[in-house]
């Protein structure tokens, strides 16, 4: 995949050379060392478990560890005396089969989520404690005995273990699989809009999750001899929890942390006869202060600290040059000439949508058009069903009534994901993935088979110069822009824009109306734009739909539009309007009032004259 | 019967810690995972007060309820100080840290030997449907069905009440007001604090020594909590004794061994079928 | 002022990880110097040259109460060492909580082992100890001696136990329970531990099948361990099937739970238990509900099979433990019993062979399993390690019963002695 060789490498080299290094540290210790640091290494694997369900994919899954019963009981009773399969392949068996446990812990995280979550993974931990103590599945029983192998080869086992599934999870973290997880993690709608879908997400999360733990749970019988119950005891399964959440196990470096910290404490408390309750206490208040400052844990402190050193050195990535703005775009009206003229098809239809909340009517019986080639403003006063509307096109409502084609094909019935392949969409409250670079981010939401180069000149259209910046080192104004750009990426039919000015400078506003503008006839694309501004939507739109309270009110050419009467008691309010027509009576009165007295005056002094 | 009767005794420390999760949930935002670890640590108090300093039953359980109010309003503390404005999730998460710190402590203090927990009540029994039943278990389950009615109405009907419902919509708002939104907290992390070191001092008199079961109640509590929703007391108390009784009418069955999974069937169920409609992970 | 306590927050997880790292550091300097100081969890008797180092891992937290194997053990160690320790040699022990997790107990296994060179393991009373770490002793060459606690313990060649063991003591309680007491109804309350659950079925089927008649007294009931604390369903479930004995396998401290519970949903019966139920606070938590009656008229006590002597036995041997074990302040009960045991058998196996080579975990495993069966006066039978893959010198318990707030030899027994396993078939397999 384009990219993906040079943004994983850094990571991958310093992972191999801990991993050498520590091998041959690991080598020379005296062999009750060389245990624990084996023992370490099958922690740390759990440690990458956790880390890409609750680091990178955010979801607060505490059973991690639990499903590695299922691998610890699959290589106890391959690998026993007398078995059918000795280690480490028995390993492979023991990952691939926690795989369906791990599915059907996909299940509840398709509609629950946070605390929800934590509550029911919280009880399969229990439930899968109490079929542990029960011992009726085949190697649950303790009795079951693996003979552990030397010390060396044990270690070299777990630690190998780490290294691969380590560069694996690296690796996995560039791919789509991995973006998706991260994506996921920061916004469900956002992910969607970009054509994730977030069953697929999670899915594939819990799968791979389950696979690492698996894998885990037989390399701790390696170690200890039998899959026993207390290994799974709830508490541990929580320690080890609050652990990843102190080393930020998200990230490699993190859950290596939490293998070594957690055997090495345990050993060493032990060498000068302390409890090892005394390192849960540590790990405990770690867990806190993590969380508290909201700091991601070890791994974030190492990431923060190598940012800061490639800083001093000169090496980190430069800041964004200042930005080159253009000018306010040519007339809209030739444009829009030119696009009728050319009969160019309709690439989003609308027909009669109604969408209620209950008795509140948010939309009834809106109709629009976005022909391919044109740029369409959707004004109307807040709470007018705008987004609402774009809510509705893009498969963000449960239901509706009424339908929605692109390309005159219906879409009613897909799912948002799906229909992002023709529509996309941004959202008024920005949600881009912070840790991904503007390419990577982009790279995401691409269409299937979109070259580099494609997602360089599409970055560079919009505006984005390039860089290796972090997306949360970007201003807003670039990332509203980066959005678009995910947008176009994806090779729609049809593009909704939902407010991107706001807060920008006029200079930038005429700068986005530029480029939007060009949009349709770079891309091809039909856009809709919804805005406040109205200076930008007289530069960019060629036409103008009007919604107030859930109606269309107007619909025609920018200009004509904007100065119907109207529209504009839609935006300034009725009494305004009747104010205006007061004081327009009032005038009319005065006026008669004059004319009055003057023909009065007149009359008189024609009396007195007459006289 | 008689059998289910036997279930009350665990059924209202369910049914008392509920009323806890219950309450801290509604009013403070967060789901206290280490509920019954903190009342099971202040328990340890009255071992001291019982063994060492040989003061009788009564005084020894004041003592451990007073310990519970402390302990856990110092862990109010620390919430109200540093975890204010962070979300649920992190809220929680904080106490599942607590949990595995205050277990840690536990299983220090705790070290295996056999000691002497006070029991207030003396072990004494009723006749009920032909079985004797202990006067502790009563007092506990019908304590946690008042319990749960009095905070009910003093949440609805008491100026306190109506300042802790302010509180748990809109902290800073509340804080604006003038509603002394930390002392509030750690007040109710103190109540529930004692509140569940009274429910253990009731299941620890006829149970064994060792810390990590009382640090288990909460999560059997959690499936009695979910019954009501996290939103209704009441139902939550009624459900931690059903809870307990159920668990106590499958013991003696050829599911007994699996007793245990009963809260948590409940649990899976009831979460799965009331989020079924939750299509996004935020609103718009 | 929110703000301001977030970034003195954002200052400390810095602290934690440099204090984490440091830890870290600490731990590749105590590598680095590998076969460091040993040192762990303490220690009797100064280093020096031709010391014996020996090492013992218990269960200690965990809600098992085994710690006082480790006085027990402590306490021969001072007694030998005051007279020149054995063959010239004194003794230091070293020993470990394994908190009957697996990883500690392999964990401490192995720093006994390959960190502090430990020749033997004496006086181990783990739940787990005989599982985890079967192979890793017999691989290092290490004897075990100590309490099994487990059907596992009894079936291995480097571990061997001195107490009589869940078999036997099945057997001796059954025969005297059957032959004494006449039961009309046996509920057995069995922990839900799938490891001892099967040998115990094997057990039961056994004696049933060569007691015909006897099956249709026993109804068993089981009930999850640790996550509920709570006996009184059990009991219960017990008083509804209309029970008039409970049998129990457990330690003490559950069986005062469990006669608590009894008296209060009100059954009336006799309680049974194996020798992990012999302990001094049964009958000071009890007080009257442990007398013959306390539960009702059909109560006919408590017993307890204790697979070593009473404390209170006649015999030079125990009141030579019960001097020592005062003037070292060791409690005197079943554990520390096993842990004096299993020392004395320990060193009485070694002092056989002057010429026995004690620097090596080899030669004292040699030397143990040359050794000739020596009478203690604590067990029924003659106690050993000796050749064999299974070990399971003793062979006997007696039956104890609480009257007056104190643990007597139950009746019908001969005062003094014990009652050996009944002479039936070995148990298959």
């Amino acid at each position: 995949m384009p990219g993906l060789r040079r943004v994983s490498t850094p990571s991958l080299l310093a992972l191999l050379a801990v991993v050498v290094v520590g091998g041959l540290v690991g080598m020379s210790l005296s062999q009750y060392w060389m245990y624990v640091a084996a023992v370490g290494a099958a922690q740390a694997v759990f440690g990458l478990s956790i880390g890409l369900v609750y680091g990178q994919a955010r979801m607060l899954s505490l059973c991690q560890v639990s499903l590695g019963a299922v691998g610890a009981w699959t290589v106890a009773d391959l690998s026993q005396a007398g078995g059918s399969l000795p280690l480490p392949w028995s390993l492979f068996v023991g990952a691939a089969l926690t795989v369906p446990l791990g599915l059907i812990c996909a299940l509840p995280a398709l509609r629950l989520r946070n605390i929800n979550l934590a509550i029911v993974t919280l009880g399969i931990v229990v439930a899968v404690y109490t079929v542990a103590q029960a011992g009726q599945v085949p190697g649950s029983n303790p009795t079951v005995f693996v003979a552990p192998p030397s010390n060396r080869v044990l270690f070299l086992m777990c630690w190998l273990s780490f290294a691969v599934l380590g560069a694996l999870t690296i690796v996995l973290r560039r791919t789509k699989w991995g973006l998706s997880w991260l994506a996921i993690a920061r916004s469900e709608r956002a992910a969607a809009s970009a054509g994730v879908s977030v069953t697929l997400a999670k899915v594939t999360a819990f799968a791979v999750a389950a696979a690492l733990a698996g894998w885990a749970g037989g390399l701790l019988v390696a170690t200890f001899g039998s899959a026993d119950p207390a290994n799974f005891d709830p508490v541990q399964v929580l320690t080890l929890f609050a652990l990843a959440v102190m080393m930020g196990a998200g990230y490699w470096e993190g859950a290596l942390a939490l293998g070594i910290f957690n055997a090495f404490s345990a050993a060493l408390l032990s060498q000068f006869g302390l409890s090892p309750d005394i390192g849960t206490m540590v790990f405990a208040v770690g867990a806190i202060g993590v969380l508290g400052a909201e700091s991601g844990g070890f791994s974030g402190d190492v990431r923060r600290l190598l940012r800061r050193l490639q800083r001093r050195l000169g090496r980190g990535p430069r800041p964004l040059p200042e930005p080159v703005l253009r000018a306010a775009p040519a007339s809209a009206t030739d444009r829009a000439a030119r696009a009728a003229a050319n009969g160019a098809p309709v690439a989003l239809q609308v027909t009669g949508l109604t969408v209620r909340y209950g008795a509140v009517v948010a939309l009834a019986d809106v109709s629009l058009q976005v022909h391919k080639g044109e740029v369409l403003g959707l004004v109307g006063p807040n709470g007018a069903g705008k987004s609402t509307l774009i809510d509705a096109a893009t498969g963000f409502l449960a239901s509706y009534e009424g339908s929605v084609a692109v390309d005159g094909r219906p879409v009613d019935g897909l799912p948002a994901h799906r229909r992002a392949r023709m529509v996309r969409r941004t959202f008024q409250t920005e949600r881009t993935i912070g840790e991904l670079t503007p390419r990577e981010y982009v790279r995401l939401a691409a269409a299937r088979g979109a070259s580099a180069q494609e997602i360089d000149e599409i970055l560079d259209f919009v505006g984005c110069p390039p860089t290796a910046q972090t997306l949360n080192r970007i201003d807003v104004r670039v990332r509203r822009l980066i959005m678009i750009a995910a947008c176009l990426a994806g090779r729609p039919s049809a593009v909704l824009i939902d407010e991107p000015a706001a807060g920008l400078t006029t200079e930038e506003s005429e700068d986005l109306a530029a480029r939007i503008a060009d949009i349709p006839a770079r891309f091809g694309s039909g856009v809709l734009l919804i805005e406040h501004d109205m200076e930008l939507v007289r530069q960019a739109c060629s036409s103008v739909v009007v919604l107030d309270f859930g109606r269309v009110i107007a619909h025609g050419p920018t200009a004509q539009v904007l100065a119907n009467p109207v529209v504009q008691a839609a935006y300034l309010g009725d009494e305004l309007l009747a104010a205006h027509a007061e004081s327009a009576s009032e005038q009319a009165l005065i006026a008669s009032e004059e004319r009055e007295a003057a023909a009065a005056a007149l009359t008189t002094k024609a009396v007195s004259d007459g006289r | 019967m008689a059998q289910a009767l036997a279930g009350l005794v665990a059924g209202g420390a369910y049914a008392l810690i509920a009323v806890c999760l219950v309450l801290m949930y509604q009013m403070l935002g967060v789901l206290n995972f280490a509920q019954s670890a903190l009342g099971g640590l202040a328990a340890c108090t009255s071992l001291f007060a019982l063994n060492k300093l040989h003061w009788g039953p009564w005084p020894a359980t004041m003592l451990a309820v007073v310990c519970g109010a402390l302990l856990s309003g110092l862990v109010g503390l620390v919430m109200a100080r540093f975890f204010l404005e962070t979300s649920v999730v992190t809220r929680s998460t904080v106490t599942i840290a607590f949990l595995v710190g205050v277990t840690a402590i536990g299983n220090h203090v705790l070290n295996g030997a056999t000691y002497t927990f006070p029991n207030a009540l003396s072990g004494s029994s009723v006749s009920l449907f032909g079985t004797g039943v202990p006067i502790g278990s009563l007092v506990e389950a019908g304590g946690a069905i008042v319990l749960a009615v009095l905070v009910t109405l003093l949440l609805k009907r008491t100026h306190l009440g109506a300042q802790l419902r302010a509180m748990s919509e809109r902290p800073t708002t509340a804080q604006l007001l003038g509603i002394r939104v930390r002392r509030l907290t750690v007040l109710v992390w103190a109540f529930a604090g004692a509140v569940s070191t009274v429910a253990v001092m009731f299941v620890l008199p006829t149970s064994t020594t060792s810390f990590p079961p009382l640090a288990y109640l909460t999560m059997f509590a959690l499936g009695a909590a979910l019954l009501g929703l996290l939103q209704n007391m009441i139902v939550a108390a009624v459900g931690g004794i059903a809870i307990g009784m159920l668990e106590s009418i499958i013991l003696p069955s050829a599911l007994g061994r699996y007793d245990q999974a009963v809260p948590f069937v409940i649990i899976i169920v009831v979460m799965i079928w009331w989020r079924r409609r939750d299509a996004w992970s935020e609103a718009r | 002022m929110f703000t301001l306590n977030r970034r003195n927050f954002q200052r400390r997880p810095w602290q934690l990880t440099v204090a984490g790292l440091s830890v870290l550091c600490l731990g590749l300097a105590a590598c680095a110097s590998s076969g460091g100081s040993g040192g762990s969890g303490g220690s009797g008797g100064s280093g020096g040259s031709g010391t014996i180092k020996v090492g013992q891992i218990t269960t200690i937290s965990g809600g098992y109460p085994f710690g006082d194997t480790v006085k027990g053990t402590q306490s021969y160690f001072n007694m030998i060492n005051k007279h020149g320790g054995v063959n010239g040699h004194k003794i230091s022990l070293v020993y470990g909580d394994d908190k009957g997790t697996p990883s500690q107990a392999a964990t401490l296994a192995r720093q006994f082992v390959l960190q502090d060179h430990v020749v033997a393991m004496v006086g181990n009373t783990s739940l787990i100890d005989c599982i985890t770490n079967k192979g890793f002793y017999q691989a290092e060459h290490i004897a075990v001696i100590g309490g099994g606690t487990q059907p596992l313990c009894f079936n291995q060649p480097n571990w061997d136990p001195v107490n009589a063991g869940p078999y036997v003591g099945h057997e001796v309680m059954w025969d005297y329970t059957f032959n004494q007491l006449h039961p009309k109804s046996v509920c057995e309350i069995e922990q839900n531990d799938p490891s001892s659950i099967a040998p115990y079925n094997a057990e039961r089927a056994w004696w049933e099948k060569n007691h015909p008649g006897v099956k249709s007294l026993f109804t068993e009931i089981t009930y999850t361990n640790d996550a509920t604390v709570n006996p009184t369903p059990a009991v219960a479930a017990a008083k509804s099937k209309g029970c008039d004995t409970i049998e129990l396998s457990t330690v003490a401290p559950n069986l005062v739970a469990f006669v608590k519970a009894a008296k209060s949903v009100g059954w009336d019966g006799t309680f049974t238990c194996l020798g992990s139920c012999y302990d001094a606070s049964v009958p000071a938590t009890l007080g009257a509900l442990a007398e013959p009656g306390g539960l009702g008229p059909k109560d006919k006590g408590i017993f307890v099979g204790a697979e070593l002597a009473a404390i209170t036995s006649p015999n030079p041997n125990v009141k030579q433990m019960v001097s020592q074990f005062k003037i070292d302040g060791t409690p005197a009960n079943f554990w520390s019993e096993i842990g004096w045991v299993s020392a004395m058998v320990f060193v009485k196996g070694l002092e056989q062979d002057k010429h026995a080579n004690l620097s090596t975990a080899q030669g004292v495993l040699s030397a143990l399993k040359a050794m000739k069966p020596i009478n203690t006066g604590f067990a029924a039978t003659p106690l050993t390690f000796g050749p064999g893959s299974a070990h399971s010198p003793n062979r006997g318990s007696q039956e104890l019963l609480i009257q007056h707030g104190q643990w007597v030899i139950a009746p019908h027994q001969n005062a003094g002695t014990f009652m050996k396993e009944p002479p039936l078939p070995p148990l298959p397999g």
